[in-house]
């Protein structure tokens, strides 16, 4: 399978409830049907997860811009991760302070990465270990 | 026309009266922070809200099956994600 960008949207006890990919191992386009996704699910969405099939653990100002608008529209803060085919970024919000967000390299992560790396068809070699 | 929905601080709401479906996207946008700032969407009055408010905001256009009236406009947030 080619590399190729994923999205999954992500509940409450890492449930995935639904997931979209792209053709591109860089780019995941603006679709509606992901927002609509979005919206629909907005109460019992937790966290929102993309790849990065060729590495960067890092929020792209396409990212960063991406989940400053999601955050407007929902009025609230989500859980936002990149996924790489070795590491996971996750940004999280400061509970006091909305406006102070903190991100770490995930170093025990959940069930779902496996899947989601599988899916963006990264390597199992290059792949982490779960 | 057309129905102008606009989605902010957790709230889709639809103006009540009609828009001009040839209007652009900056014309949306700013009639968005108008009707914002004047209260005009219930539940979503902000006389504060800032210019760039919509700016990272798509223009979703949806054209009726039956026809013109039923044309809707939705001011929602950018999806698209990406390495690059």
């Amino acid at each position: 399978m080619s590399e190729r960008e994923v999205c999954f949207i992500i509940g409450r006890c890492d449930t995935v409830l639904w997931s979209d990919a792209s053709d591109s191992p860089v780019a995941l386009p603006d679709t509606r049907s992901r927002w609509q996704a979005i919206w629909s699910r907005r109460d019992d969405i937790v966290e929102i997860a993309h790849t990065h099939p060729l590495g960067g653990a890092h929020f792209s100002h396409q990212d960063e811009t991406t989940m400053a608008a999601l955050n407007t529209a929902l009025g609230r803060s989500l859980i936002y991760s990149v996924v790489t085919p070795d590491s996971m970024l996750r940004r999280t919000q400061n509970a006091e302070d909305c406006d102070d967000t903190t991100d770490a390299i995930v170093v025990d992560e959940p069930w779902w990465t496996a899947l989601i790396r599988v899916a963006s068809g990264i390597e199992s070699s290059t792949g982490k270990e779960q | 026309m057309a129905i102008l929905n606009i989605t902010y601080n957790g709230l889709s709401v639809d103006y009540k009266t009609t828009v001009n479906d040839r209007m652009g996207d900056r014309d949306i946008r700013r009639t968005a922070v108008e009707l914002i700032r004047s209260g005009e969407l219930p539940g979503l009055h902000i006389a504060h809200l800032p210019d760039d408010a919509f700016d990272l905001y798509v223009v979703d256009r949806l054209r009726s099956a039956r026809g013109p009236g039923g044309a809707r406009i939705y001011l929602r947030p950018k999806v698209p994600f990406g390495r690059v």
